[in-house]
C-alpha cells in the first residue's frame, strides 16, 4: 500500500504544479491523507524542493496538451492569451485518464464550444476557425478507421472571412490581421493523408455596407 | 512520417515503432479492448514485410504499484508474434496510478530503485519473458527529479533485475546524458557499472534546453556527448543487436530525410568499426503518423 501510496503523491504532484507551490510554502497537509513510510515521505519533500519537479510538471502539461494542440493548432494560436487559463480550468481537478489521452480532445472543444456561445471567447475569427479544424479532426477520426488513405474524406464547411487570408497565417502560427472582408465562402476540406486541402467552392462577398458581425 | 518511410525503408535494418500509435484502446475490460487503426496497423504489417519491426511501447507502465495491466501485456505480445518483432521494450518507469478510476501522470514518473520496486517488477517481467518468442528490454528512464536513500543505483538495479527476471536492457544514452548534465554525474561511471553484457538495443537522440536542463526532447541531431558514449559501449556491449535513433517528428524540419538518415550512417559506421566482421547493424526508431490534419 505505502509504494502505491507514494506513487499516487508523486503522479498527482506532476498534475498539479500549484500544490507543488504550496507544499514550498509550507502546506504539507496534503501529505496527510497518504499513509506515506518516513522514508517516502522525506523522498517526497527533496523531490519538490528539486528545480526539476517544475519541469517535470511543464512536460507533463505539454504532453498533455499536444493531443489538443496537434487537432486544433489553429485555435489555439488564436486563444494564445487566454490559452494557459483556459488549459488550468479545463484540467482543475480533472488529471488525464488514460495514456492515450482519450477524451482530451472532446473534453476540449466542449469547454471552448460552451465559451464561444456564452460570449466568454469573444476572439476574432475563433468561432469560424474553431468550427473549421473540429471537422478536420472529425475528419481525421474517419480517416484512422478507415482502411485506405486516398479515399478522399471530405467535408464542406463555411467561412465568414476569406479561407485564404485566415488559414495561410495561422499555418503559421500568426494571427491574421484584423477586419478581413466578410462574406460567405463555401469550402470542401479534403483529407489527403495527414494533410487537408481546402477547395474553394463559391465566395459571396458582403457589400462594405452590410455590417455583418464578425 | 509514412512518406519518410516509403523514401527511407530500404536505408535501414530495422524499424522500432511505437505500437500504441497503431490502436485504440478502450480501457481496461472492455470487450474487444484494443482496436487496431487500419491505416497504421497496415503500413505496420507492409513494413513487416521487408524488414524486421521492433516493439518499443510507453502503455504498459509496468512500473505501477496497484496495476499490472495484463490485457495490455498480452496485446503487445499478440503483436510480437505477429509482426515477429526481433524484441519488445518498454520502459522502467511508471505512468498509470489507480485500479478502477485510472489516473495517467502523461509523463514517464521516475521510480526508486529499492528492493520492493525490484520484488513487485521480478515477476511482471517474467510475465513476458515466460511467453515471449523473443527478448523483453526494459530502457532506462530519464529524469529531472530524483529519489534520495535508494536501495541500488540505477546500474545496479539493472543488472539485478536482468539477472532474475532474464530480461535485456535497452540502454538509451541520450537518457544516460541528459541525466548526467542534470544530476551531475559521470555518465561512464554509470556505464561501467552496468553490465553491458545486458545491453541489447541502443538509443541515441538529440535534445534541448528548456528550463535550465538539458531535455530529451529526441528533436535535432544526435549530440557530441551521445556520439562518445556510443563509442565507448558499442565495443563492449557484446550481445548489442540495434541502434535506433529516436526523434520527433519536428525533426523532419531541422534535418530532412537526409538528415536523419546521416545519423544512422554515423551510427552504422560507429558499428562496424568496432565490429567489422558483424552483420550490420544501425537503426532508425519512428511513431506511426497519427492521421491528424
Amino acid at each position: 500500500m505505502s509504494l502505491q501510496a507514494f506513487q499516487q503523491v508523486i503522479v498527482e504532484l506532476t498534475l498539479d504544479p500549484g500544490r507543488v507551490q504550496r507544499m514550498l510554502q509550507g502546506d504539507l497537509s496534503v501529505l496527510d491523507r497518504y499513509e506515506l513510510t518516513e522514508r517516502e515521505r522525506k523522498r517526497v519533500l527533496e523531490a519538490i524542493r528539486q528545480p526539476g519537479m517544475a519541469l517535470n510538471c511543464t512536460i507533463a502539461r505539454g504532453n498533455r496538451f499536444e493531443a489538443v494542440a496537434e487537432l486544433f493548432p489553429m485555435t489555439c494560436t488564436l486563444l494564445k492569451p487566454v490559452l494557459r487559463d483556459l488549459l488550468d480550468e479545463l484540467w482543475k481537478d480533472a488529471p488525464p485518464t488514460h495514456y492515450q489521452f482519450a477524451g482530451e480532445e472532446e473534453a476540449f472543444m466542449g469547454i471552448v464550444d460552451r465559451k464561444i456561445a456564452s460570449g466568454e471567447l469573444a476572439i476574432e475569427y475563433l468561432d469560424e476557425i474553431f468550427a473549421y479544424e473540429s471537422r478536420c479532426a472529425e475528419l481525421a477520426q474517419r480517416m484512422r478507421n478507415q482502411t485506405a488513405t486516398d479515399d478522399g474524406s471530405e467535408a464542406i464547411v463555411e467561412f465568414r472571412h476569406p479561407p485564404d487570408l485566415l488559414l495561410l497565417p495561422l499555418s503559421q502560427q500568426t494571427i491574421p490581421p484584423s477586419g478581413l472582408p466578410t462574406g460567405v465562402y463555401r469550402a470542401r476540406l479534403i483529407l489527403r493523408g495527414e494533410q487537408v486541402d481546402v477547395e474553394m467552392l463559391s465566395a459571396t462577398h458582403d457589400r462594405p455596407d452590410a455590417g455583418r458581425p464578425n | 512520417m509514412d512518406r519518410f518511410l516509403e523514401r527511407s525503408l530500404h536505408h535501414l535494418d530495422f524499424l522500432s515503432v511505437i505500437p500504441d500509435r497503431a490502436w485504440v484502446d478502450h480501457g481496461v475490460g472492455t470487450a474487444q479492448r484494443f482496436q487496431p487503426l487500419p491505416i497504421s496497423a497496415n503500413l505496420l504489417d507492409e513494413a513487416a514485410r521487408q524488414l524486421p519491426i521492433v516493439l518499443h511501447s510507453i502503455g504498459l507502465s509496468i512500473c505501477s504499484a496497484d496495476i499490472f495491466d495484463e490485457e495490455y501485456a498480452r496485446n503487445l505480445i499478440a503483436w510480437a508474434d505477429r509482426l515477429q518483432s526481433p524484441w519488445i521494450s518498454e520502459h522502467l518507469s511508471f505512468s498509470r496510478i489507480g485500479t478502477g478510476h485510472e489516473v495517467n501522470a502523461a509523463v514517464a514518473v521516475p521510480i526508486p530503485y529499492d528492493q520492493e520496486v525490484l520484488d513487485l517488477l521480478i515477476p511482471r517481467v517474467k510475465f513476458f519473458t515466460g511467453v515471449l518468442h523473443c527478448p523483453f528490454l526494459l530502457e532506462n528512464n530519464v529524469y529531472y527529479f530524483r529519489f534520495g536513500d535508494q536501495d541500488y543505483s540505477e546500474e545496479a538495479f539493472l543488472n539485478e533485475l536482468c539477472s532474475r527476471a532474464q530480461c535485456g536492457v535497452l540502454l538509451d544514452l541520450h537518457n544516460l546524458y541528459t541525466n548526467s548534465l542534470n544530476h551531475g554525474f559521470e555518465a561512464l561511471d554509470y556505464l561501467k557499472g552496468l553490465d553491458l553484457a545486458n545491453v541489447l538495443e541502443i538509443h541515441i537522440a538529440g535534445g534541448i534546453s528548456m528550463m535550465g536542463f538539458h531535455t530529451d526532447s529526441h528533436t535535432g541531431p544526435v549530440l557530441d556527448g551521445v556520439w562518445r558514449l556510443l563509442e565507448y559501449t558499442v565495443p563492449l556491449a557484446t550481445r548489442l543487436r540495434g541502434i535506433t535513433f529516436e526523434f520527433h517528428e519536428s525533426t523532419f524540419g531541422l534535418l530532412g530525410d537526409s538528415g536523419i538518415l546521416e545519423q544512422v550512417d554515423r551510427a552504422r559506421a560507429i558499428v562496424q568499426k568496432f565490429s567489422p566482421a558483424s552483420e550490420p547493424v544501425s537503426y532508425v526508431s519512428a511513431s506511426l503518423p497519427a492521421s491528424h490534419c
